[in-house]
Parts: structure tokens; sequence; C-alpha cells
């Protein structure tokens, strides 16, 4: 596993599409950061830190679809999948291997945004950067993002059904950023209906609090939505010829 | 005998439509077996079966004395191959796509991704990417890739595909030396005829997913050589006439309209000349030939050539 791992990390170092990604996740906040300083000097903090939220909301599953998808299709069409499984590796790792290394980008991508968030509140809003309101600003966007990945899973497994194809997975990805910023917009009569959808659960998931039941139907939800989704993958890519 | 691969009734069907047909092989150990067969006919799906890439709809596939009933990285630890086109990432240069399968394999070993390059002929400090390499360059890479590891079986699917006719004999003396110095067994799978001929130990010929003869190349060499005796005349109806009733001859036939081939050889080309002059026959030409192998790959597939 750990030689998987340590393959797909050489290849990961060379994909242009994840540090095109990476730049773009890091745009967000400080594109913000300009806007607040340049554009509009009269916002106050609450409101800055929803327009990241929801940037993040609408772009992130957008950047991390088009990542997988590079990433995954490239093996197809470039056939690089054969010489990676005749080396010999099981299909498991391989799948196991690029869901880690695909991760460790996600991570590490939202890490360094996350970071600009917090020097940016540090310059814009010096009077509310307080301990408890970064906790609060960073626990919100590190769940979103967490949340956003897990649910983007279900590309990984588009990926392997559309083999050397890409614009399957490439619809799917903006499908799925938009029911995510739709969620932000839920009116309370459909709020159950929406956290049962994994997608507008990972904005309602930051809307409600830990102690209401929306919050453990969102959580459930985004988790079968990951995990049923990756059980799909493995079987999918074990069923298939090379 | 010993074998390093030995298959009984190996089937695949695409759809409805059966790629490989109740396919028995046996690949013995240290040798070169040549698969043989026309495009399509079936040899690279034989390979992916071996390999583990395609799955079998039924029969049986024994590796090193093990069968294969699930995947086993153990045994497929043992066998380097290239299957159809090259598959390196466009993006890497060929240290680093040779690197990122050796990773995968285990640690990253400068010296034997050194020695594979020079294998093969190819540099090893080349900033070129795989992307702007010719198909003769991509080829190669795949044999390094193959052979990186010393395993001790070689699949190789048609490996000289895109070569120049230089690296295709030089690709031929690496793989005879790879076989006979370092006992290695390789199957190779061609369309070409001349390139089998001079490079393979066994033969398997393969027409429409079917097995259609599995022998020693010797063998082969003993079965295609009916010789015959080639006549051009220009009066071929009644030459035909006088052979059969004149000379006892039986086993003729008439390819073309001046042309005629006859197979029972109770006389040589001397005297049969003679013998038609004698008659009164213009010959226009007379010689004696020998099946090649694409004649007996013909006669074997029922009419269909290689090309």
């Amino acid at each position: 596993m750990h030689n998987a791992v340590c393959s797909e990390i050489i290849k990961f170092r060379r994909n242009k599409m994840a540090w095109m990604g990476t730049l773009i996740i890091v745009t967000i906040p400080l594109f913000m950061i300009w806007n607040r300083l340049v554009v509009d000097p009269q916002r106050e903090y609450m409101e800055w830190l929803m327009s990241v939220l929801m940037l993040n909301t609408l772009i992130l599953p957008i950047v991390n679809g088009f990542v997988i998808t590079s990433s995954m299709q490239r093996e197809y069409q470039d056939r690089t999948i054969r010489n990676v499984l005749t080396t010999p590796v099981s299909r498991e790792k391989f799948l196991t291997a690029k869901l880690v290394v695909w991760f460790l980008w996600y991570l590490i991508s939202f890490c360094l945004s996350e970071v600009i968030v917090t020097a940016g509140c540090y310059v814009l809003f010096p009077i509310e950067f307080t301990t408890g309101n970064m906790r609060y600003a960073l626990s919100l966007l590190t769940q979103n993002n967490f949340f956003s990945f897990i649910v983007g899973i279900p590309i990984f497994l588009i990926c392997v059904k559309q083999q050397t194809l890409f614009y399957p997975s490439m619809l799917a990805t903006l499908g799925s950023a938009v029911l995510q910023a739709a969620g932000l917009q839920v009116s309370e009569e459909l709020i159950l209906e929406a956290c049962v959808c994994p997608w507008t659960a990972v904005s309602i998931s930051g809307i409600v609090g830990f102690d209401t039941h929306y919050y453990w139907v969102c959580f459930v939800s985004i988790l079968l939505c990951g995990l049923v989704s990756f059980m799909g993958v493995i079987i999918s890519f074990k069923n298939q010829d090379q | 005998m010993e074998y390093t691969i030995q298959t009984y009734g190996l089937c695949k069907k695409y759809g409805g439509c059966s790629v490989v047909q109740n396919v028995s092989m046996h690949v013995p150990k240290g040798q070169i077996y040549g698969l043989l067969g026309r495009n399509g006919a079936g040899k690279t799906t034989i390979m992916k079966i071996l390999l583990g890439l395609v799955k079998k709809d039924s029969g049986s596939v024994t590796l090193f004395n093990q069968v294969m009933a699930d995947y086993q990285s153990g045994i497929y630890a043992r066998i380097g191959s290239t299957i159809e086109s090259p598959g390196f990432y466009s993006n890497l240069t060929a240290v680093e796509n040779l690197s990122v399968f050796s990773r995968l394999r285990g640690k990253v070993d400068r010296n034997k991704i050194r020695n594979a390059l020079g294998v093969v002929g190819l540099p090893y400090q080349d900033k070129k990417m795989f992307s702007k390499y010719s198909l003769g360059m991509k080829q190669r890479l795949a044999i390094a890739n193959a052979i990186i590891n010393d395993p001790e079986l070689l699949i190789l699917d048609e490996p000289t595909n895109g070569l120049d006719p230089i690296g295709i004999a030089e690709m031929r003396t690496l793989i005879r030396r790879l076989s006979h110095e370092c006992g290695k067994t390789i199957l190779i799978s061609s369309h070409q005829l001349s390139e089998m001929e001079q490079m393979v130990d066994w033969i398997g010929i393969i027409h429409e997913g079917r097995m259609l003869e599995e022998c020693s190349y010797q063998q082969l060499e003993e079965n295609r050589q009916h010789s015959y005796i080639r006549l051009v005349v220009k009066e071929p109806e009644q030459v035909y006439e006088y052979l059969k009733k004149n000379l006892s001859i039986e086993n003729i036939k008439r390819p073309e309209a001046s042309v005629i081939e006859i197979y029972d050889l109770k006389y040589g080309t001397l005297e049969l000349n003679s013998r038609l002059f004698t008659a009164g026959f213009a010959v226009a030409e007379i010689s004696k030939c020998q099946n090649s192998l694409e004649d007996y790959f013909k006669k074997l597939t029922g009419g269909a050539g290689i090309a």
C-alpha cells in the first residue's frame, strides 16, 4: 500500500491540473481579501466569512472533481493502467492509493486556503479576530471542506465507469457544486429532504447546530454517500476488463 | 517437459462475440513461444487473460505450475510484460516513468533503471517527455519496463511494432539473448511471419480465437516442407493431360491459367523438362518450390493470409 501511495505521489507532483486546482483554491480567500480592501471596505466580518464559505462551497467541488477526473482519465487514456496493474498492484490498492493521494492534495490545498483566511481575518477584522471567532470560522470551513470531499467520491466512481471519457464526470462535478451551493438557500419546509440529499447536506450541516437531529441526518447521509460510492468504485473497477 | 504457461479450454466473449475459443496453450520453460495470428485473432486477449487484465469466461490458466484462480501478486511479480501500445505517463520522462513503476514494485533502484534503459538503447540522462518520443522509442521504453525487474517470464505483445529495420534486428537479438543466455521464458505475439521465423522455438498459430496448431518450430518446418515443381507452360490443358495420362502423375494443381504445380515428385525437374520437350511442349519456366510459412498459414486457416 505504501508503495502504491508513493508512486501516486510521484505522478501527482507532475499533475498540472492539481497545481492549477491548488492555485484556484488559494485564490478564493485572496480574492475575498482584495475585495474587502478595495471594493467593499464596509463589509462586516460575518458577511465576509459567509461569502468566503459560499465561494468555497461552489469552487471547491468543481476543482476537486476536475482533479480526480484528470488523474483517473489519464490512466485510461495513456493506457498506463495496464502497466500499473501488471506491476503487479492489486486493484483495491491502486484505487485506495488514488483516494489517499487525492485526499492529501485536497487537505493541503484547503489548509493553505484556511491559513490565508486566518491571515485575512487578522488584517481585515482586528477586533473580531478572537480565539472564539477563529475557532468557529475554521471549524465551519474545515467541516464544509471535509464533507465536500466525501460527497465528491461519486465523481471517482463516474471516472472509473467512464474510462477514457471525461464529460460525464465534469457534468456530475458541476451538478454536485450547484447542489452544494443550493443547500445554503434551502427553505425551512424542505430542510429534512435537503438533509437526506448528501450534496445539499454539506451546506446544511454548516448552518444547523451539532445538537440538532438535522445535523446527524446530514452526517449519516454524507458518510453513506462516500462509503457506498467507494465500494462502487472498487466493485466497478474489479469487474472491468483492461 | 516443464511448462511456464499452460492454458486449458480458455474462452472469452465480448458481448456475443467469441474472441477466444477453447484455447489450450503450452509454453515450455526457457523457450521463446511465438503466438502467430492475424489482427483480431485473439492474441492480445489471451495475453491479457494471462496477466489478469481480462477475466476469462471459462478454462484454466496455470503459471509457474500454479493454477491462477484469483489475483496472485507473487506470481505476477515474476512476469514482465508489454501489452499493445506502450502505456506511460506523457508528462513524465523515461526515468520518471520507470521510477513510478519501480516504486509500485518496491524500491526505486537507479542502477536497475540505468541498466534497463541501456539494454534497450535509450539514454539515461534524457529530459525529453514521453509524449515527445517516437513510436520506436516508446516501444523500447516498454521493453525496458518489462525487463527492469529481471522477470522469469516475459509476455511481449507485438514488441517490434514501430521499430525501424535496425531496431527490429536489435530487438530480435535482445529477445534471443534474454531467452538463450538468461534462461527467460518468452511469450511473444506477432502477425509478422518473417519475424517469428527468425526468433521462436515454439509456435502457436491462432485464427479467429482458435488455436489451430501448436508445435515446436522444428516440427513446423518439417510439416510445411512440402516441395513441388512449378511449371509455366504455353499449353496448360494439354500438358495437364499429358502429365496425368502419359506420366501417371496424380497430385497436380492449376493455381493460375498457365501455371501447373506438381506435388507428386516422381520426376525431377531435369527429367520432367526433358520429357515435356520431347513431347513437343514449350516450357517457359520450371522450378522446384517449397511452401513458405505464409503458404502453410494459409493452408491452416483455410485460405486467409496473415495480413
